[in-house]
């Protein structure tokens, strides 16, 4: 038996690159220009890490464990990168509440709020990717 | 049921997620409900009192409903507007017949200027609800040219305008930001960069459309400004190439008027100081009327004064130039604003470090430099007559290229305090007498009507001191004439008289002597008073009764003389502190030369040579030392061992201290009664918001920026009277429902009015009554930093170039929003001169430019001075200066403005007694306020949102042994500030918040309310699907 992944396993693949490539915009975001040295929120980082993985793992083992613990596994995914969507809102309050303040800004806030934005976007766009591979019944078909 | 089982299982995901979405947006919805609440026009909770009674309710509000307090507004608004128009030019043509047939010209005629954006921007409500500018007029009995105005219309809309269901133009852009009606991007009304004109062309305008409207043209300029606006010099096509300048097609449009019309009147819609020297010469021209922004009701008003109902009685507040651009106060000014810090990129965003403004022009900003640089050129003295090229105006208006002659009358168009009117008056200087004790002066001026008209006369006294070879030897500078009070009379009939007796307060003529005695000064010499139609008459009068030879009433003079430099008299404040230098050595200095490394960078402008210290732009100085130092917002270090003790019960609640004075030791029980991390959290919550104190049983209020009125409150969502709401009273009328207070002229119109008792009736209305009909116990307002030059975007939202007229406007509105409760916040202290930059730039100047001149102007309204001459001795009034004040965004020297121990402490607190509330203007918690050093300087709040900042932990604090003891002055301070204002208004001790359902609450709500139902329910048919699927494979097998 050979596997080849099904679209819910392309979409989930997907979603773990986008995940991978928002939480290093998150980093470069939260490490260079104006937000340098405010720090990272843990959560941020690690579950959009943990998600890719685990998405990358799925996508070898398919044939290791069921349908069923796959589909949970999929759920606790995008359960988690919901939640780093969330905390990377929370991260970037005091930002968007400082910019809507009318004084005038420094062009580094505006280009970190930028990519504040690409990077909400990634994260946002990895979440639905896994919440759409959540619905699938498995990642891969069954091929004889 | 593979597909409904991953269908389930993902909307499952999806539940949580929107779950999780609520619980974590509702602490932080909840943390920014005060601006929620603006953005939706709601309110989050209200005080609930169960014993509340009539003796509750310390201040009432004149209004008992909405429709009471709308019209009363409304009539204020439209004198208040009449009163400040100002008369620049009549060849007889004003006023107009009853009855006149007129055409609007120009752009603004159809989408003019109400107001300014942000703090005191017009009620565009009120605006489109028929009180469009072009409506105003005709219901205001002018006779308006329709087919004329029609085309403007067609044009507008054509660009992208919007209108209203009524067919008439949104006013939105009347108070707005950054854009114009237009989505399109074709017409932006709010922009500096450029004057939008409608091209007659483009109209198609022809001889035609004027026909049966020929009376007169009324053309109308205009320039939008208010907060966060920029103007800069140069970049345009008027003759000057400055935006202040005419554009070639509003000259084009002056042109048409002048062509087709016999009688051409200008309206100058503008704050910023137009460029009118071509319209004054201009023998086509008959009148040019200024007007401000006169706001949401303010061109009913102007009808009146063109027919004459109303005689214009407005003088002007600011100097108006022939070339804007050319003035010492411009050279720093520079092309965008200010000069960046050479190694700004050293810095992080937290230290907030941009850029440095140095003040070189000393005291002589305005007309202070023009006044006196005239006098030196008659006397041929100081160097005055020559002038290098690049400083001053030639006769074309344009800069001068070669090196030249300084000749008055090609820099100024109109002078300082300049106003005409429809009659004629004569000012008598009756008598003066100056105190023994050098400190006051009784000025009697008599007034009488000579014209043929009704009016009212402003009387303008002035000051001359002299100019003395000690201060030249010690850097002292001298104005040749300055504003030291006025009055305003009554309305007079022709031929009546009204005698003024003044009190002058001669603290305004010292000088400070920062070199020499280190304090305030009187020069030995001769001293003038002088009345004067404004400050160039009132000099001429000076210098003629000097001998010079110029045209002038040297019987409108009077001079003594003191024979000895005197440096006691005014050396201590009058609560006896001494008076010394402040803002010249350590860091809280104002003066960059004070600074290790930077000894000579600023070389001020002095009056011994004028040509030769002409101001110049300093590019290119690094950040270092100890100025790097204190640019990064922590220059004192924490330190523990503290034995100040904090929290301590007495019983008491602040109700039990509303009459109390400050100096009772009963508020030493209060004050041990607050907790370190209450006053913290009161700290660090005020933005729009007055946050609770449990430790003495307040619950707290809602706060509002001014300073036209209140930013959000309305009489639908907000209004009440003594805690009964307006809407559910009967006979409440729904169609006011979106009204607000913000429908006066801007600040400028008032102080424009010259009229004392005026400014006293806007400080009620405008402020006062926002805050008890609306219940926001805090309006932040008045602002009132000085025009320093005419480029300030926001000095619309300002009084005046000049410490005393600003001073004294100011001083009589925070008497009037006090009288109703109101804890003002007078912002923004101190030198706000620009909005470029506004938010992090360096300021330095001299200590006796920043004493002088902007801290002069604060003084006048923390120490209650400048009481009208008509208000008796035993007044409430002017018993107790302001109560609050906000500080500004950019640096006083170099450090954080709310930081700066000279200026926040030294001087507000030790000199001038205040007791007040001082919060930040919108820094939050961050370190840019410097958090630590603004509490130990007698900051009591942040206005902003969250704590960034990471000493502001309440062990850290309150170990510290100074800013603990700092913070005991900064919780009584606070206490008392609330105890004296509305903010005790209908509570006592069973005040609590009742939380008030809202549009954003809903939001949270509702989505943790569907996130756990859809979490229940496809969580479970997910489960219930897993299991039926296990149990059929198993049953397969």
């Amino acid at each position: 038996m050979t596997k080849k992944v099904n679209v819910f396993g392309k979409i989930l693949c997907i979603a773990a690159v986008l995940a991978l490539v928002g939480v290093v915009v998150y980093i470069v975001n939260s490490s260079v220009g104006y937000l340098a040295g405010t720090g990272m929120n843990t959560l941020t980082v690690l579950l959009p890490l943990i998600v890719s993985a685990c998405s990358l793992v799925l996508m070898f083992v398919p044939n290791i464990i069921n349908d069923t613990i796959t589909g949970i596994i999929t759920f606790l995914l995008s359960v988690g990168m919901g939640y780093a969507v969330v905390t990377f809102v929370v991260a970037r309050i005091d930002l968007i509440a400082d910019l809507l303040n009318p004084v005038n800004h420094p062009a580094n806030e505006y280009t970190a709020f930028t990519w504040t934005c690409v990077g909400l976007v990634l994260y946002v766009l990895a979440f639905l990717g896994t919440l759409i591979a959540t619905m699938g019944t498995r990642l891969a078909k069954k091929k004889k | 049921m593979s597909k409904l089982k991953g269908v389930s299982r993902g909307l499952t995901s999806l539940a949580i997620f929107v779950l999780i979405a609520s619980l974590v947006a509702a602490p932080i919805m909840e943390s920014y409900s005060a601006p929620l609440d603006t953005f939706f026009g709601s309110t989050s909770y209200r005080i609930v009192s169960e014993q509340s009674g009539e003796a509750n309710w310390i201040y009432k509000s004149e209004f008992k409903t909405a429709a009471e307090a709308v019209e009363a507004l409304r009539a204020f608004a439209i004198e208040e507007a009449g009163e400040s128009f100002v008369l620049l030019k009549n060849a007889g043509t004003l006023p107009l017949a009853e009855g006149a047939n007129v055409t609007l010209l120009g752009l603004r005629s159809y989408a003019p200027v109400y107001g300014n954006s942000m703090g005191a921007a017009p009620d565009t409500t009120v605006i489109q609800d028929g009180n469009q500018s072009y409506l105003a007029l005709q219901k205001a009995g002018l006779n308006v040219n329709p087919a004329v105005t029609k085309k403007y219309k067609d044009w507008v809309v054509a660009k992208g305008g919007n209108l209203t269901p009524d067919g008439e133009l949104y006013a939105e852009y009347a108070g707005a930001g950054s854009s114009g009606p237009s989505e399109s991007g074709d017409l932006d009304l709010t922009g500096t960069a450029t004057a939008p004109e409608a091209a007659i062309a483009e109209l198609g305008l022809s001889a035609d459309d004027y026909a049966g409207y020929t009376d007169a043209a009324i053309v109308v300029f205009g320039r939008p400004g208010g907060e966060s606006k920029n103007y800069v010099t140069g970049g345009t096509d008027s003759t000057t190439t400055n935006i202040f300048g005419l554009s070639q097609e509003e000259k084009a449009v002056l042109a048409e008027a002048k062509a087709n019309f016999e009688t051409v009147i200008v309206l100058v819609n503008s704050v910023n100081p137009l460029e009118l020297k071509e319209v004054e010469e201009d023998e086509q021209v008959d009148a040019v009327l200024w007007i401000g922004y006169p706001g949401s009701y303010g061109f009913y008003a102007v009808p009146d004064v063109l027919f004459g109902k109303v005689s214009p009685s407005g003088h002007l507040g600011d100097i108006y130039l022939a070339n804007s651009a050319v003035s010492p106060a411009m050279v720093s000014f520079g092309g965008d604003g200010s000069v960046d810090w050479a190694n700004v990129d050293e810095f992080t965003p937290d230290d907030s470090v941009n850029s440095y403004l140095i003040n070189e022009e000393s005291i002589y900003s305005g007309y202070r430099y023009f006044e006196t640089r005239y006098a030196d050129v008659v006397a041929g003295v100081n160097n005055a007559a020559e002038a290098k090229a690049g400083t001053y105006t030639a006769k074309d208006t344009t800069v001068a290229t070669v090196d030249g002659t300084w000749e008055y009358a090609d820099q100024v168009v109109y002078p300082f305090g300049f106003g005409l009117s429809y009659t004629t008056f004569e000012q008598t200087l009756d008598s003066v007498t100056v105190s023994e004790d050098k400190k006051t002066a009784e000025v009697t001026v008599t007034v009488k009507n000579t014209g043929s008209a009704n009016g009212k006369s402003v009387i303008q006294v002035y000051a001359q001191t002299p100019y003395t070879d000690y201060d030249k030897q010690n850097l002292v500078e001298k104005a040749a004439v300055q504003l030291v009070d006025y009055e305003k009379t009554q309305t007079l009939a022709p031929g009546s008289t009204q005698t003024v007796k003044m009190t002058v307060d001669l603290r305004n003529i010292a000088s400070y002597d920062t070199n020499g005695a280190k304090t305030y000064i009187l020069d030995a010499g001769d001293y003038y008073l002088a009345i004067g139609d404004d400050s160039h008459v009132a000099l001429n009068n000076i210098l003629v009764a000097q001998g010079q030879a110029v045209e002038g009433d040297a019987a409108k003079t009077y001079k003594w003389t003191w024979d000895s430099l005197d440096t006691e008299t005014f050396a201590t404040s009058d609560n006896g502190t001494a008076i010394t230098n402040r803002l010249s050595e350590g860091d809280q200095s104002m003066d960059i030369n004070s600074f290790a490394g930077y000894e000579g960078t600023a070389k001020y402008m002095t009056r011994q040579d004028w040509n030769g210290t002409y101001p110049t732009v300093h590019e290119g100085i690094k950040a270092e030392g100890r100025i790097a130092e204190l640019l990064r917002n922590d220059f004192i270090k924490l330190s523990t061992g503290s034995e100040v003790t904090f929290g301590t019960d007495h019983g008491h609640t602040i109700y039990e201290y509303t009459n109390l004075d400050w100096d009772d030791a009963a508020w030493d029980e209060l004050v041990d009664q607050v907790t370190v991390e209450d006053f913290l959290g009161f700290a660090q919550s005020a933005f729009h918001n007055i946050e609770k104190i449990d430790s003495v049983g307040y619950p707290g209020n809602k706060a509002d920026d001014g300073p036209g009125g209140s930013d959000g409150g309305t009489y639908g969502v907000d209004g009440q009277y003594q805690g009964k709401m307006y809407a559910e009273m009967d006979g409440y009328d729904e169609s006011v429902a979106g009204y607000g207070t913000r429908i006066a002229p801007t600040p400028t119109n008032l102080a424009y009015t010259w009229n004392k008792e005026l400014a006293i009736r806007n400080g009620e209305l405008i402020l006062g009554e926002s805050t008890l009909m609306f219940n926001y116990p805090i309006m932040i307002g008045p602002g009132v930093n000085l025009h320093r030059h005419g480029y300030n975007g926001r000095g619309a939202e300002y009084y005046s170039e000049d410490p005393i007229l600003s001073g004294y406007t100011g001083s009589a509105v925070v008497q009037g929003a006090q009288s109703k409760g109101c804890l003002v916040n007078v912002k923004h202290l101190g030198f706000n001169d620009q909005e470029i930059n506004r938010s992090g730039i360096a300021t330095f100047m001299t200590e006796q430019a920043a004493r002088e001149l902007e801290l002069r102007n604060f003084q006048q309204m923390i120490e209650a001075n400048g009481k009208p001459a008509s208000l008796s001795a035993d007044s409430a009034l002017y018993t107790e200066g302001a109560l609050g004040v906000m500080t500004s965004f950019n640096r006083i020297g170099a450090v954080a403005p709310s930081a700066n121990k000279g200026v926040q402490q030294d001087i507000l607190r030790d000199e001038w007694g205040f007791k007040g509330y001082s919060v930040t203007d919108f820094t939050g918690v961050a370190p840019k306020a410097a958090p630590k050093e603004s509490l130990l300087y007698g900051t009591v709040a942040f206005c902003g949102f969250g704590v960034s900042d990471p000493y502001f932990t309440a062990d850290q604090l309150s170990a510290d042994p100074e800013i603990s003891a700092a913070l005991k002055k900064d919780i009584k301070y606070t206490l008392y500030s609330l105890a004296h204002s509305a903010a005790m208004n209908g509570q006592d001790t069973t005040s609590h918040r009742e939380w008030v359902d809202t549009p954003w609450r809903a939001i949270y709500r509702n989505m943790k309310t569907a996130g756990i139902a859809c979490t229940a329910v496809f969580g479970v048919l997910w489960i219930a699907l897993e299991v039926l699927s296990a149990k059929k494979k198993k049953g397969a097998k």
